[in-house]
């Protein structure tokens, strides 16, 4: 179990980006499709913030008391909480596209906002009980 | 910049207006476009189908998905259709999500694919 915060910039290494979190995530215990959905959702808010939150952030990644969570935070402060869509929007271009996905492949996603800085926080159980609360969900 | 898809255009014992084309690596925000430009730069006026070997894709993301669905308006255009063939399981689980299933036919692996897009063609 890992319990330290790593953080790294957001850039256009995505590919970088995606492996860390999914070194970091599989180390706390996320397995199989679980672990492809974090490193998806992740990959998302990232683009998120390459493409409306002003071209540069940060994504932490820790784990404390079962829970793994993933916060991506913009140098904007645009996005406002309660944004993430329960519908799937139709149009694929737009900013809810990707947080409707990130609703869909993770136990939770939660946005703050703070003057100059909206951070979504992207969240997965780990351990016991992680199966079963999203057993329903898997498709 | 996530490494470019690599576009391997494969000898495929199908009819001459079947275009298959394999794809390996990651497709991502930072690299779609460049791959819509690489698959148009491959297409012939005498492609109708185009048949995308997925099975060394190892990952796509929304952005990936539009340039996809932007692939497949290439083909309409030119009264022609896309088949995706052998994504994996987390390619697969992503496009059930996103509905884009629903919009390619998908197989499962290229011998099906190419099964497939036999079946439609009219013989030669």
């Amino acid at each position: 179990m890992v319990d330290h915060r790593r953080q790294w910039p957001i850039t256009d290494d995505l590919a970088a980006l995606r492996e860390n979190i999914q070194r970091y995530a599989a180390q706390a215990g996320l397995t199989g499709p679980r672990l492809d959905d974090l490193v998806i959702a992740a990959n998302e808010a990232a683009i998120n913030v390459l493409e409306h939150g002003g071209g540069a952030g940060t994504l932490a990644i820790s784990c404390d008391g079962g829970v793994l969570a993933v916060d991506v935070a913009d140098r904007v402060g645009v996005l406002r909480p309660g944004a993430v869509p329960s519908e799937r929007p139709s149009g694929r271009g737009d900013r809810g596209f990707g947080l409707w996905l990130m609703g869909e492949l993770c136990d939770s996603v939660t946005i703050d906002r703070i003057p100059g800085q909206s951070t979504i926080r992207l969240s997965m159980q780990v351990g016991e009980g992680a199966a079963l609360g999203r057993s329903a969900h898997s498709v | 910049m996530t490494a470019a898809v690599v576009l391997t255009p494969v000898s495929a014992p199908v009819a001459d207006h079947v275009l298959v084309v394999a794809l390996d690596g990651a497709l991502d925000y930072t690299n779609a476009e460049l791959l819509r430009r690489d698959v148009e730069a491959v297409l012939g006026a005498e492609h109708r189908e185009l048949v995308l070997d997925l099975s060394d894709l190892g990952f796509c993301d929304s952005t990936g998905i539009r340039i996809l669905l932007s692939i497949r308006k290439l083909m309409q255009e030119r009264d022609g259709a896309v088949t995706l063939a052998g994504p994996n399981a987390r390619l697969a689980r992503i496009f059930r999500l996103t509905g884009l299933i629903n919009a390619f036919t998908v197989a499962p692996s290229l011998a099906e694919a190419l099964d497939a897009v036999g079946a439609r063609s009219t013989p030669r």
